[in-house]
């Protein structure tokens, strides 16, 4: 029992990353598209590039809001 | 809460928003960002500078912790190494910041804002933040079982005598109505509780329809239909006692006003 458990857990750990290792890149970067053109991002005017992020920061003397995300797995 | 229009004018107002998505896609440098700063997972939520250095890891999940913490971070993180060399600093600002980045423990908030002249904008923000950190009290307590629910909505009914609201986008506001009604009901008070009583009924009616919609969704589910339908109970039950109370309070309050 205790081993279905931890396998299971393994599972759902391991489970986005086995879900990447499918896909061709062609389809993560359609992945990446989607995700930045959802509401949230584009309404709220969040940037995806962390230079131009930390270039926007220097100019409006500002700290940086970082929300870790990812495309390539729900 | 990314969609919340509130946090949407804040974002645009006060701090640069970055997310730092994870592609898997070959090459892509900013992919490397979160094993950089010490994260395991997601979602993860950081500050950092304009350098990319990090300021903070500690901020709430609602719109106010992450506005009381940007606004205290760069004043602790000027202050901080002149305390550490030991230099004289402006005492006032420093509790303010140390009390917005969280370092403070509530005893300790209280009796250092009682010692300090603040001025009325500190003084308003500090008795913010301590009412926040009184209430996540009651709520830990709740946790513990170290109180009981009816005491908890006594001290909230208190807290509402007092004059003591929650600030917009704190996330105890939940609680806080929850709790007032359940005080309020006792003391028969209908002001205090029609406060509340919106909001709360709202929520009650919001998640009986979830509860609905998924009972539908999972219908060829046994175990599913057993969780929905012991749920969609309890929660029409709630909804049931509420509204009872409600009556109570009313005729309570249409006597009194019948003299």
């Amino acid at each position: 029992m205790r081993t279905l458990i931890l396998s299971t857990l393994a599972l759902l750990v391991a489970a986005p990353g086995l879900i990447a290792q499918g896909k061709s890149q062609e389809e993560l970067k359609k992945l990446y598209d989607h995700k930045v053109n959802e509401a949230w991002y584009t309404d709220g005017g969040w940037i995806a590039d962390f230079a131009a992020a930390k270039a926007r920061a220097k100019k409006e003397d500002k700290l940086l809001f970082t929300y870790f995300t990812r495309s390539y797995s729900p | 809460m990314f969609s919340d229009k509130k946090f949407q004018a804040w974002g645009k107002q006060d701090v640069v928003l970055f997310a730092s998505v994870m592609t898997r896609i070959k090459d892509r440098k900013d992919d490397a960002l979160l094993s950089a700063y010490g994260f395991r997972g997601f979602p993860s939520l950081a500050l950092l500078d304009s350098e990319g250095e990090m300021v903070t890891k500690e901020i709430g999940r609602d719109l106010y912790s992450m506005q009381t913490v940007s606004a205290a971070v760069s004043v602790y993180h000027k202050l901080k190494p002149r305390v550490d060399a030991g230099e004289e600093v402006d005492q006032a600002a420093w509790f303010m910041a140390r009390l917005g980045m969280g370092e403070l423990k509530l005893e300790e908030a209280k009796k250092e804002a009682a010692g300090l002249k603040l001025n009325d904008e500190q003084k308003e923000t500090a008795s913010k933040q301590i009412f926040v950190m009184e209430l996540d009290g009651l709520v830990q307590q709740l946790r513990k079982r170290s109180m009981e629910v009816d005491a908890a909505g006594d001290a909230v009914y208190a807290f509402y005598k007092q004059g003591k609201r929650l600030p917009d986008g704190a996330s105890l506001t939940s609680f806080y109505d929850q709790m007032l009604v359940k005080g309020a009901s006792k003391a028969k008070d209908a002001e205090a509780f029609f406060f509340s009583y919106p909001r709360v009924k709202e929520g009650m009616t919001t998640q009986l329809e979830s509860l609905e919609k998924g009972q539908l969704q999972y219908k060829d589910n046994e175990r599913a239909q057993e969780y929905f339908k012991r749920n969609i109970e309890s929660t029409k039950k709630q909804i049931a006692e509420l509204e009872i109370q409600a009556k109570a309070v009313k005729a309570k309050a249409d006597k009194v006003d019948k003299g």
